[in-house]
C-alpha cells in the first residue's frame, strides 16, 4: 500500500466531507492562504492627492507586474505529502473590473517539441472533460489596479497523483493562467520543474491501463446491478467516465477508436453478465490486484462510488459491494469511508439490515461496544452541528437521515 | 398597571401568559377559550385567513392553503406556496402572533411589552426573524428568552424546591427539541450547556403513527388507505390515547384497527435515541455526570409520552419531574421574564416581589467571529481564516474587542464580516457568514493602522458589531437585530462553477 497516496486521498477527502467538490477546492485554497480579501486588503491603494489616473499610476509604480514562482514543500502538519505551491505576486493583468479565475495546468515538456498532458488520478484535480491535471478556482471580482503585494499561494500540484507519459526524470511545465469572467485569458505564466516519477507512465503502461479501465467498467456494472436494477443515471455515470477517459487519447485516433470499441463491448458484455448474475467480483478484483497500482485502484473505487450515488439512493447491496471491493483491493477503509461520505452528502439511503447500517456509518468490525458508542456520539454531534449550516433542503434531508441512522445504531448498542 | 406578557411561539402550539395581580404567572386564554393556540394558518380567500384551531381542523389533508410547523424553517430561505401567494416562515409566524395579540388584548387590554420565547439552538438569523415577526404583528418585543431557560425560571420560582444542584430542562415540543443543563442558585439561573434538534417533536411522531396505521390497514385488512383517510390530526389524537393506554383503535374508512403503544414506540425509537444523544452531549459540554443532575424538568407536550419519560429515567436513573402543564410552562416562564425585564413602575407590589430576586445568566449558543488575514510564520504567507471573537457558551451580555491591523500602505478599506458557527472554527468552509460590509479608510497612511472590532451579544440575544479605525474614529456599525442576514454570494457562485456534470 502506498502510504503517501493514502495520505493525499485522505487529506483531500477530509475537505470533501459535507462540502462537495467546491468545498475541497476552497479548503485547499484555505490551506494555501489565498482569499478574496487578500486583494482588497493589500491592493486597494489609491494614493495621495490628484486625479484617479494619477493615483492608479501611483499604484502601478508601487506594484510589479504579476508573476509566479514555484516552491516545493515537504510533508508537514498541514498536508502530509510533498507538493508544489505556485505563488503569485504583483498587479493582476485585468484592465477592467472582472471576476478573475485562476487555473493551473501541467504538461510534460521533456521532449521539447512534443509537450504531452499529465493525467491526474484524483477526480478533483481533473479537467471537466478529461482526466488531465487541472486545478481551477473561481476568483474574486476586482477592478483594475489590484494585486498581491506579497507572494500568495494561488495553485497547488501534488506529484503523487500525477501520471506523466513516461517514468523517470521529467520536465514538467507548470502553466498558470488568469482568466476573466468570460474565460478569456488575461495572463499566462509558466515555470518548468524537473520531477522524478517512479511509477510507469501512461504511455509505458498503456496496455495495463487500458485493461484496468475495462475492469473498472465491470466493477461499476457490478455495483450498479447490486440492487438488481440498472438505473439510467448509473449508465450515464459509466458512460461519462468512459468519455472522459477516451478524451485523454485526443491525439491518437486509432488507439482512441480501438478503446472506444472495447469500452462499448465491455459495457454491453458486463451488462449482460451482471443482469444474469454472472459477473464475478472476485475475478475482476483479482486481476486488478495483479496489474494495477494504488492510483488505479482508487480511481476504480471512485467510479464505483459515483455509480452507487448515481440514482440518489445508496442501496444495501451497493454498500455491500463497495465494502467487498475495498476488501478485495485492499484499500484503506478510512479513505474510502471519507470518499463515500462525500458522495453520501446528498444521497438517500435504502438500508434494510443492521450490517449495512454499521458499514454505512463507518463502524469498524473490530471495535468494541464502548468504542462504537463513543463513535456514534461524536458522529451525531458532528452531523447535528452540520445540519444548521446545510446549504440546501436536500443536504439537510440527507443529513437528517444520517442522524436517524446513527440513532438507530445507538439504540442497538445501548441494549 | 402595565400589560406585560410572555409568548411561547411554538411549532405546533403557542401560548400567552402574564402575571396576575397576585404576582402569579397565568395563561391568557385565546378567543376560543383555549389555553394554547395551534400555530396553524389557513388561507381561505384573499380576505379570509384562519389562524389557530379553525385552521388546524383540516390540517394534514394535503391542502397547500393550510400550513403549520413553519417555525422550524425560521431564518431559512423558504417560501410556502399557497393559492393566495407565497409566504415566508416569518410572515406566517406574524399571522399567528397577530391572532395571539388580538385575542390577548381583547382579554386584558392593550399590551405594553412582550417577551417571546425561542428554541435554545436557534441561529442568530432565526432569532432576528422571530423578533421581526412579532414586531410586524404590532408587538413591542423588548426581549426574547430561550425556551428551556423560561421553563427553568418558572420551575425555580413556582416549585418551591431546593435547587442547589444542576437541573436538566427537557423540552420536547411539537417540532423542536431542546435540552439545557441549568444551575439554579439563590434565584440566579445559569445556563451551563444546551443541545437540541432542529426538527424533532410531536409532528414526527404523528407522521410515524399515520404511516403505521396505513401499513397495518394494508397488512391486516388488505385495505389501501391514504393519508386523507387517516389524517395527521387523527394520528395526533391516537398518539394522545396511546399515552394513556396500552392500545387504541384507529378508524379509517369505517374500519377499526388496533394499534398498540409498543408498536408505536418501536416506530419512533430512533427519535428517542436522538434525544438521548443530545442529553449526553449537553452533559458532556457542561462537564457533568448524570448523577450531578438533581431534577429533570419536562416542558413541551410530547413529554407526556411514556416512552419519553422512560428514556429519561433510563439515562438519569430517576423519574422526570412533571410540574404544571408541560404545554404551558415555557409561556409561564416567559411571563415571569417579561415582568422581570419590564419597567418596575408597571408592576404592582406583589408582582414586583415575585420577580425582584430573579437573575438569569444565559450563554451564547453559537460562536461569532470575523474573516481576517493571518500571517503564518511557517509558510510566510497570509491566510484568510475565521477569527472567533465571541465563543459559544460565553455568558451574556458580553462585549469583546479585538485589535486588527491594516496590511498595506495606503490601504483605503477593510472588509467587515460577521460569521457564525457552532464550534470554534478557523476554516471558513465551516462557518456561516451572516453579514458582510466594508469600512472605508483615509488614504495616505502606512500599513499597520489599528482597527478595533467589537462584538457585543446583548442580553436580548442579538449581535451588535462595530469596526473602528482607531486613528480617525471612522466606524462601520451593524446591529444584526435590525438588518437582514444574508448568505455569502461567493458560496453560490463557487458551487455553480465547480459542479462536475
Amino acid at each position: 500500500m502506498d502510504e503517501v497516496f493514502k495520505a493525499i486521498v485522505g487529506v483531500i477527502v477530509v475537505c470533501f466531507v459535507g462540502l462537495g467538490v467546491i468545498g475541497m477546492f476552497r479548503a485547499i485554497f484555505r490551506v494555501l492562504g489565498a482569499g478574496v480579501s487578500t486583494v482588497k486588503a493589500v491592493g486597494k491603494t489609491a494614493a495621495g492627492e490628484g486625479s484617479l489616473s494619477e493615483n492608479l499610476d501611483a499604484e502601478f509604480k508601487r506594484m510589479s507586474d504579476f508573476s509566479i514562482q514555484l516552491i516545493k514543500k515537504s510533508a508537514d502538519d498541514e498536508m502530509p505529502f510533498e507538493r508544489y505551491e505556485i505563488l503569485g505576486k504583483g498587479l493582476f493583468p485585468n484592465q477592467n473590473k472582472t471576476q478573475l479565475n485562476f487555473v493551473t495546468r501541467l504538461a510534460d515538456n521533456t521532449e521539447k517539441n512534443d509537450p504531452k498532458p499529465i493525467i491526474s488520478t484524483v477526480d478533483a484535480f481533473q479537467s471537466d472533460d478529461n482526466p488531465f491535471y487541472e486545478f481551477k478556482r473561481k476568483g474574486m471580482v476586482v477592478e483594475s489596479g489590484y494585486g498581491f503585494l506579497k507572494p500568495v499561494p494561488v495553485g497547488i500540484v501534488i506529484p503523487e497523483i500525477l501520471v506523466p507519459p513516461k517514468s523517470g526524470s521529467r520536465d514538467i511545465l507548470f502553466i498558470f493562467q488568469i482568466l476573466d469572467s468570460n474565460q478569456n485569458e488575461l495572463g499566462r505564466y509558466s515555470i518548468t520543474q524537473k520531477i522524478e516519477f517512479e511509477e510507469e507512465g501512461y504511455e509505458e503502461a498503456i496496455d495495463t491501463r487500458e485493461e484496468v479501465f475495462l475492469l473498472d467498467i465491470q466493477l461499476a456494472m457490478h455495483v450498479a446491478f447490486s440492487d438488481n436494477e440498472f438505473h439510467k443515471k448509473e449508465g450515464e455515470i459509466i458512460k461519462s467516465w468512459m468519455v472522459k477517459i477516451l478524451d485523454s487519447f485526443g491525439g491518437e485516433g486509432e488507439r482512441e477508436e480501438s478503446l472506444k470499441k472495447r469500452f462499448n463491448e465491455t459495457f454491453k458484455e458486463s451488462y449482460g453478465k451482471a443482469k444474469t448474475g454472472n459477473l464475478t467480483l472476485a475475478k475482476i478484483t483479482n486481476r486488478i490486484n495483479e496489474i494495477a497500482n494504488d492510483q488505479l485502484k482508487y480511481q476504480a473505487i471512485e467510479l464505483c462510488l459515483d455509480v452507487m450515488a448515481a440514482d440518489g439512493i445508496a442501496d444495501e447491496g451497493e454498500l455491500e459491494d463497495i465494502r467487498k471491493i475495498c476488501d478485495y483491493l485492499d484499500l484503506d477503509l478510512d479513505v474510502v469511508q471519507k470518499l463515500k461520505d462525500a458522495r453520501m452528502k446528498d444521497v438517500k439511503m435504502r438500508v434494510t439490515s443492521d450490517t449495512s447500517l454499521e458499514e454505512l456509518i463507518g463502524i469498524q468490525p473490530e471495535w468494541d461496544k464502548e468504542q462504537i458508542k463513543r463513535f456514534l456520539k461524536d458522529e451525531f454531534k458532528k452531523w447535528n452541528s452540520r445540519i444548521a449550516s446545510a446549504n440546501s433542503p436536500d443536504e439537510r434531508e440527507s443529513t437528517q437521515e444520517k442522524l436517524d441512522l446513527i440513532a438507530e445504531l445507538r439504540e442497538k448498542y445501548d441494549k | 398597571m402595565g400589560k406585560i406578557i410572555g409568548i411561547d411561539l411554538g411549532t405546533t402550539f403557542s401560548a400567552v401568559a402574564q402575571l396576575d395581580d397576585t404576582g402569579r404567572a397565568v395563561i391568557v386564554h385565546n378567543q376560543e377559550g383555549e389555553n394554547i393556540t395551534p400555530s396553524a394558518v389557513e388561507f381561505v380567500s384573499d380576505e379570509l385567513i384562519y389562524v389557530g384551531s379553525e385552521a388546524k381542523k383540516s390540517l394534514g389533508l394535503g391542502d397547500k392553503n393550510i400550513l403549520e410547523k413553519f417555525k422550524i424553517e425560521m431564518g431559512r430561505d423558504k417560501q410556502y406556496e399557497t393559492d393566495y401567494g407565497n409566504f415566508s416562515p416569518r410572515e406566517l409566524s406574524t399571522l399567528v402572533l397577530s391572532k395571539l395579540k388580538k385575542d390577548t388584548e381583547e382579554k386584558i387590554g392593550e399590551i405594553d411589552s412582550v417577551v417571546v420565547t425561542i428554541p435554545a439552538n436557534f441561529s442568530n438569523n432565526a432569532r432576528e426573524e422571530t423578533i421581526k415577526a412579532a414586531e410586524e404583528a404590532g408587538l413591542n418585543v423588548d426581549y426574547i428568552i430561550n425556551e428551556p431557560t423560561a421553563a427553568a425560571l418558572f420551575f425555580s420560582k413556582e416549585s418551591g424546591e431546593d435547587l442547589s444542584e444542576p437541573i436538566c430542562i427537557f423540552d420536547l415540543g411539537g417540532g423542536t427539541f431542546d435540552v439545557s443543563i441549568i444551575q439554579v442558585e439563590d434565584n440566579e439561573i445559569e445556563v451551563l450547556a444546551s443541545d437540541g434538534l432542529e426538527k424533532l417533536g410531536g409532528a414526527n411522531f404523528d407522521k410515524k403513527l399515520q404511516d403505521l396505521v396505513i401499513k397495518k390497514f394494508k397488512d391486516e385488512k388488505n385495505k389501501n388507505i391514504k393519508t386523507v383517510d387517516f389524517s395527521l390530526n387523527e394520528a395526533e389524537q391516537l398518539k394522545i390515547s396511546l399515552s394513556k393506554r396500552e392500545d387504541a383503535l384507529a378508524r379509517a374508512k369505517n374500519t377499526n384497527i388496533k394499534i398498540s403503544r409498543k408498536e408505536f414506540e418501536k416506530e419512533i425509537s430512533k427519535y428517542i435515541s436522538q434525544t438521548e444523544l443530545c442529553v449526553e452531549n449537553a452533559l458532556e459540554e457542561a462537564n457533568l455526570e448524570v448523577s450531578d443532575i438533581s431534577k429533570i424538568v419536562l416542558a413541551g407536550g410530547s413529554t407526556r409520552m411514556p416512552c419519553i419519560r422512560n428514556s429519561i429515567k433510563k439515562i438519569f436513573g430517576k423519574d422526570p419531574t412533571v410540574f404544571n402543564n408541560p404545554d404551558e410552562i415555557v409561556a409561564l416562564g416567559a411571563a415571569l421574564y417579561a415582568a422581570y425585564k419590564s419597567d418596575p413602575d408597571l408592576l404592582n407590589p406583589l408582582q414586583k416581589s415575585t420577580v425582584e430576586k430573579i437573575n438569569i445568566q444565559e450563554i451564547t449558543q453559537q460562536c461569532f467571529g470575523t474573516r481576517a488575514m493571518h500571517f503564518s510564520d511557517d509558510t510566510q504567507t497570509h491566510k484568510l481564516s475565521n477569527t472567533v471573537i465571541i465563543e459559544r457558551g460565553s455568558k451574556i451580555p458580553i462585549s469583546i474587542t479585538k485589535e486588527f491591523f491594516t496590511l498595506a500602505d495606503n490601504q483605503e478599506a477593510v472588509d467587515c464580516s460577521v460569521t457564525e458557527c457552532r464550534d470554534p472554527e478557523t476554516d471558513l468552509n465551516f462557518v456561516k457568514q451572516i453579514w458582510d460590509g466594508e469600512l472605508e479608510l483615509p488614504s495616505g497612511r502606512e500599513a499597520g493602522q489599528k482597527i478595533e472590532i467589537t462584538f457585543s451579544f446583548t442580553d436580548n440575544q442579538t449581535m451588535k458589531c462595530s469596526f473602528v479605525d482607531v486613528a480617525t474614529n471612522r466606524k462601520t456599525e451593524i446591529d444584526l437585530q435590525i438588518h437582514n442576514s444574508k448568505e455569502s454570494d461567493d458560496d453560490e457562485l463557487d458551487i455553480s462553477q465547480f459542479t462536475i456534470e
